[in-house]
């Protein structure tokens, strides 16, 4: 797997093809982004419609750029996108969301992708997006609003006692497994708490899911 | 690694569950947007004839899914329709009819139940269709039922497909959503029943609504 690489001639057509995975759950939208690559600088090289699909294309294919949908049916496109980068993928991501969601950007970033494209339907918006990734420029879409002040993602030891808080472990299973004292796991869980706006452990988790943070 | 209970999700985020409505509706307007901004862009024969059968489908999804939304504020505001009697055969093989990724454990004969049968018919396509696009290729879902305490138990579950799902598609199938999930719910519950959803043993989830028997 490469980095984004390709040129693009002053028409916008294609000089090197740029080789693309589209992850997209919805037929309709696989289609229409299908037509809108049509006659353009990027090739579809791959189409996937589950993140597990994804990871296994993208270890057997060379791919340029990812375009993928964040509401996957098997997880979110930000647990994709990590587990892509876990697995040795550096190829820019373009996430793709029907809503405008707060703080929606930095979970993204957070994740390891390169920008943000809201689903409008407009063609030009989303070649925008993909040239500009393309051309290694970080295209978030300035329509998620910001996240609130305090709501920072979560840091990777809130993460990891979270996933455990998730795997039904008590905060003594968790101190034991990540070699801390409890009111360090109490720490770590009450911070977590606050960034997700939580007051229970399996709101946290749902949260977080929810977020695409664990 | 469980995902949260997606039970409890849609019981508890009303914030997740907004946003997933939204979701919902906004993707296939998306849809719409997109195939008449393409025509106008490209009016080529291809492109007209895919475009139709697309912005077909997608109204017709946008449709389906207001039903559902109204279908929803009437349960959750107390509409009740009136109960029949029926065997729950009969319901899950027309909630299933046409799907060659949904198979049926035999378990003849089904019970009966006294409740209202075209919820129940929802409930089992939404509660499939929901499995279903959580599915792995290779993988089917399999309804079956069992009677439990004075109640029958029909259980959603995904198994290793057969030969005859193995490598079936479905195209233009529903799809799962939080929306279906809690309507699948409200209508259990409005049947006397419950819906709970607990680990297969396998990292996925399966769904089991309990429904009273007919009495006599």
């Amino acid at each position: 797997m490469e980095k984004a690489r390709g040129s693009q001639s002053a028409n916008g057509d294609a000089a090197r093809p740029v080789s693309l995975l589209l992850v997209e759950d919805d037929a309709m939208v696989r289609g229409w982004v299908q037509l809108c690559l049509r006659g353009t600088e990027f090739r579809l090289a791959a189409v996937a419609s589950s993140a597990a699909e994804a990871l296994e294309l993208a270890q057997r294919r060379k791919l340029d750029l990812y375009l993928i949908d964040y509401h996957l049916p098997d997880r979110v496109g930000t647990e994709l996108v990590r587990d892509l980068r876990q697995a040795g993928s550096t190829a820019p991501a373009l996430l793709m969301t029907a809503n405008s969601e707060r703080g929606f950007n930095e979970t993204v970033r957070d994740a390891g992708a390169q920008g943000t494209v809201l689903k409008t339907g407009s063609r030009e918006e989303l070649l925008k997006a993909m040239r500009n990734l393309k051309e290694g420029d970080r295209p978030f879409d300035s329509r998620h609003p910001k996240r609130l002040p305090g709501r920072a993602a979560l840091s990777p030891r809130e993460r990891e006692v979270l996933r455990l808080v998730a795997l039904g472990r008590t905060n003594r299973e968790i101190s034991v497994a990540l070699g801390v004292g409890d009111e360090t796991v109490k720490t770590l869980l009450g911070r977590a708490f606050v960034k997700l706006g939580a007051r229970r452990r399996a709101q946290a988790v749902a949260a977080a899911h929810e977020r695409g943070l664990l | 690694m469980h995902e949260p209970d997606p039970l409890s999700e849609v019981a508890n985020l009303d914030e997740g569950f907004l946003s997933d409505v939204a979701h919902e509706l906004k993707t296939p307007l998306a849809v719409v947007v997109g195939y008449a901004e393409l025509i106008g862009w490209r009016d080529d024969e291809e492109t007209r004839t895919e475009a139709s059968a697309m912005l077909l489908q997608a109204g017709a999804r946008l449709s389906e899914t207001v039903d559902e939304l109204l279908l929803l504020l009437a349960v959750e505001g107390g509409a009740t329709r009136k109960p029949t009697s029926f065997d729950l055969g009969t319901a899950v093989a027309a909630a299933t009819e046409g799907s060659a990724r949904i198979a049926t454990a035999a378990s003849e004969p089904w019970p009966r139940v006294l409740a209202d049968q075209e919820g129940i018919e929802r409930i089992a396509a939404s509660i499939a269709a929901h499995l279903l696009s959580l599915a792995e290729p290779g993988r089917a879902v399999v309804v079956s039922c069992a009677e439990v305490s004075g109640n029958a138990e029909l259980t959603f579950a995904l198994a290793p497909a057969d030969g005859s799902t193995a490598d079936a598609t479905e195209q233009g199938a529903r799809r799962g959503s939080l929306l279906r999930l809690r309507l699948a719910r409200r209508l259990v519950e409005a049947s006397g029943g419950t819906l709970r959803a607990e680990p297969d043993g396998s990292g996925a989830w399966r769904f089991v609504a309990a429904l009273p028997l007919e009495q006599g």
